[in-house]
């Protein structure tokens, strides 16, 4: 099993190996291995029995020719268990492999646990990899730059504070284009829920934050956003597992809410996010669960237009497809709702297959896509299984209802030539349902 | 300071109900904290922002108004845009001095001082009851203001590496400016400030992955953590923090860990007789309060938030959340009936009673020690007792009119 890879270079990895020695990397090897990883990490370990039930679970595999190094086992043997065999005592090629490997080569999805008849958690060893690389100061540049900003802004994007308040006035005035006297209230307590926006949204996506202030406006939601920091929902810290950061981010999300006192937070279209906002983030800090409510776009949706609070005007006619995202379907089983909402505002639906838990990753999520352009095509390589997937449906129109299966599936499009495109549940709610006449302009 | 009226009785003040008619648009109503008055951001028309305050409005007009309050002192203050220029107003009454930008408006419960954030073209500050920093910072988030009302604080970003320049980026790039004057070293990050009564100013800092140490007046402690939270000051020279060491987390004073260890430990308030009460985390998924390291025997699953001292020191207590519900818990002992949302309860000067107002079924009501009042409000704020604890203050709104409304504590016990 030879391991070959065309040479990357990310100087998040390579500068910070030049720059650390072999005593550093020992000691995050330890610290991990001893004092933070739990006792699954030694029966997991004990139990593989190397049967190979795993292997083509995994799209990397599948989508580089059956390449033995991509498979799950295979990832955690030239990972974990080559700490454990070497004691520690490892060299820097050896931590930049780890890196490779657990940073652009796995995306935390948990498809391949679905298929070990002893339950073993890759994903799991393969985060605990990420966590020595991260004590090590070893992390590709992109993630690295979005943890260094959460440390202190909570955002992902150094956003500033006025820059936020600043954006969410004029999109307030941009939406009243559309809807009278429409709002997007900052800082207002009581509100019934809190919205958290995902970074980007508040510079290079706005049309999206738009989207949903309009459709809180439509249905008459009481609502707000914070006025202060915690207003982005993103939590890019969790792919470096730089646990510490990931707490800091999570408590204050909980802290704004409780502050402003209102009854549940509502995000976005996300995965990641929502993965440390209900699980991750929350077990880290002693909670054995959302201290309130903490709701998905995809449960919000599902509960506005089964409600009746937003109606339909016209569905899509175009054939639609859906991505069902890991941290959202295959951790929480969201793929109902996701399909109850797609058929409630689009004519023609087409299921993808397999689906639901046994989808497959759209190969940007676990911070791979957040990796940046050194690591583009490593997903883009690892993604041809999801695009032949895609293109079996015949659909046109892809609905992703996560930030980071949407920009993955896009750069699938152009790069496999899928001739589709790609939606969020909000575009498509957005543009479809009923305006009531006394809110037109 | 406001002298109130803690006559019983009821006083309808204003119709707001009507305010929607009057107005193009009326964002949520903000009553004063002596009752007597309620104000509101209301568009007169279009695009044009005012402030109505018991019926009256503000002669100017502004393109936006936000950070909307009353002052300790009773006047209403805001922070408003005009042609493209940011500042403060009061009363109506303006700032001569405008800026770029100005956000977080904070009024100091005690000494009355006003402070913001400002922008100045693309340097970043704080502006003081009327002036702004001579330094000013690449960015600065948060605004914070001494017991004195004299000096005022902001984290703030003193170097500008190139964007994607980690490692630039990991020499710590934030720091505490006090009065515009930052302190000399720089971290990853910095959160927590506080002042003593006295006037030092402190703040927690992270200077690697796993190394977080406390900095007070500008000197950094010689231990460092695992990891830790916002800390507080015991007095001018002792400084309590929650912070993660190999055995768990444990409140730190002066850099020596004083507490047994916890699962979690947060938000550490100190009383008037110097005790601290903390929230804890006994075990992954209980919580609890702790006071000076001992934890009440009774834990809630799903959260404890910071706790609060009776002004006497004798009694604490603490917004907990049990089966998807609130209450409150006080000295180890949790009222019987949890309510969907409940807001800052209050003990009376004696600490032997509380007050809150609470939810149920999207109507508002006012709870005396766990009981309900029959009385229920459309919209209702925290009721406030009167300093000899005999009265309490309601303010509320009832078919569309604002009333503030006093009562006697004995009437509702
Ligand atoms: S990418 Fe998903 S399926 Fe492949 S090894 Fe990682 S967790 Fe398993
Ligand atoms: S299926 Fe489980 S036991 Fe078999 S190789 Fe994969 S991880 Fe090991």
């Amino acid at each position: 099993m030879e391991f070959v890879r065309k040479e990357v270079n990310d100087i998040g990895i390579d500068e910070t190996l030049r720059r650390v020695d072999e005593t550093k990397i020992k000691k995050a090897i330890d610290w991990v291995l001893q004092k933070e990883a739990s006792a699954r990490l030694k029966v997991f370990v004990e139990t593989c029995m190397r049967c190979g039930m795993c292997t083509t679970s995994c799209h990397h595999y599948l989508s580089h020719d059956n390449d033995p190094t991509y498979a799950p086992a295979a990832k955690v043997k030239q990972t974990i268990w080559d700490m454990i065999r070497k004691k520690g005592k490892v060299s820097k090629e050896d931590v930049k492999k780890y890196a490779r490997i657990a940073f652009t080569e796995c995306n935390l999805c948990r498809r391949c646990v679905q298929f070990c008849p002893f339950g073993i958690d890759i994903a799991y060893l393969i985060s605990l990899v990420r966590r020595i690389c991260c004590l090590i100061g070893v992390v590709p540049q992109y993630i690295q730059d979005q943890a260094l900003s959460h440390m202190q802004t909570t955002n992902m994007l150094w956003f500033r504070q006025d820059e936020w308040l600043d954006t969410v006035l004029w999109l307030e005035d941009e939406l009243r284009a559309e809807i009278k006297d429409a709002r997007i209230p900052l800082g207002k307590r009581d509100a019934e829920i809190l919205y958290l926006a995902h970074g980007l949204e508040a510079k290079y996506m706005t049309g999206l934050l738009t989207g949903m202030a309009k459709i809180m406006n439509v249905a008459r939601v009481d609502w707000t956003m914070p006025d202060m920091d915690g207003w982005d929902y993103t939590n890019k810290a969790f792919y470096a597992q730089d646990h510490e950061t990931l707490g800091k981010v999570v408590k204050t999300h909980y802290e704004v809410a409780f502050k402003l006192n209102v009854k549940r937070i509502v995000m976005g279209e996300c995965g990641h996010a929502f993965r440390t906002g209900v699980y991750e983030g929350v077990r880290y800090l002693g909670w054995k669960d959302s201290p309130i409510p903490y709701i998905h776009g995809v449960q919000f949706f599902y509960e506005l237009i089964r409600s009746g609070k937003i109606k339909i005007r016209k569905k899509i006619e175009e054939p639609v497809t859906v991505q069902d995202p890991c941290n959202i379907v295959r951790y929480r089983g969201m793929g109902k709702m996701i399909r109850y909402i797609v058929k409630a505002t689009c004519e023609n639906f087409i299921d993808i297959n397999p689906n639901f838990e046994y989808n497959y990753c759209c190969s940007a999520g676990g911070g791979m896509i957040d990796a940046g352009p050194p690591w583009k095509m490593a997903r883009i390589e690892g993604g041809k299984t999801k695009a032949e997937q895609i293109k079996d449906t015949g659909a046109k129109l892809v609905i992703a209802p996560c930030h980071t299966c949407h920009k993955g599936i896009e750069d699938l499009n152009q790069y496999y030539k899928l001739g589709v495109h790609v939606k969020f549940l909000t575009d498509i709610i957005a543009e479809t349902m009923e305006i009531p006449e006394e809110m037109r302009p | 300071m406001i002298t109130v009226d803690w006559q019983r009785g009821k006083k309808i003040v204003a119709n707001v109900r009507e305010w929607k008619e009057k107005f193009h648009q009326v964002y949520e109503p903000i009553p004063s904290p002596d009752g007597e008055k309620i104000a509101a951001v209301v568009e007169v028309d279009k695009g044009q922002c005012s402030v109505c305050i018991n019926n009256k409005t503000w002669e100017q007009t502004f393109e936006r108004i936000s950070f909307p309050s009353f002052s300790t002192s009773g006047s209403f203050i805001c922070l408003v845009l005009q042609n493209y220029e940011w500042t403060l107003a009061e009363e109506g009454k303006t700032l001569e001095e405008t800026f770029d930008y100005a956000w977080n408006l904070k009024c100091h419960p005690k000494n009355n001082s006003i402070a913001f954030n400002i922008k100045k073209g693309d340097l970043y500050g704080v502006c003081l009851n009327g002036k702004a920093w001579d330094n000013l910072f690449f960015d600065a988030r948060e605004t914070f203001i001494s017991p004195n009302g004299k000096t005022s604080a902001s984290y703030v970003r003193v170097k500008n590496p190139p964007l994607l320049d980690i490692f630039s980026f990991k020499e710590g790039v934030w720091t505490l400016a006090v009065n515009g004057e930052a302190w000399p070293m720089s971290f990853l990050s910095v959160y927590g400030c506080t002042f003593s009564e006295g006037d030092k100013v402190a703040a927690t800092v992270r200077l690697g992955q796993q190394e977080f140490s406390v900095v007070t007046d500008g000197k950094i402690w010689g231990e460092t953590f695992l990891n830790a939270w916002e800390g507080v000051f015991v007095d001018d020279s002792t400084f309590a923090v929650p912070a993660k060491t190999e055995k768990g987390w444990s409140l730190i004073v002066n850099g020596k860990p004083e507490w047994k260890t916890f699962t979690q430990l947060w938000h550490p308030q100190v009383g008037p007789d110097k005790r601290i009460a903390a929230v804890v985390c006994t075990e992954f998924g209980k919580w609890t309060v702790a006071v000076n390291g001992e934890p009440w025997k009774i834990t809630f699953s799903q959260a404890v938030l910071p706790p609060f001292f009776s002004a006497n020191g004798k009694h604490i207590a603490a917004l907990v959340r049990e089966k998807d519900k609130w209450t409150v818990a006080i000295d180890g002992k949790a009222w019987e009936k949890g309510f969907e949302r409940i807001w800052s309860p209050q003990f009376n000067p004696e600490g032997n009673h509380v007050i809150a107002k609470v939810e149920i079924a999207n109507e508002y009501y006012l709870a005396i020690d766990g009981r309900i009042r029959a009385e229920k409000y459309e919209r209702m704020w925290e009721p406030i007792f009167s300093p000899d604890g005999k009265k309490i203050l309601l303010r509320y709104v009832k078919e569309g009119h604002y009333i503030r409304e006093v009562l006697t504590l004995e009437e509702l016990l």
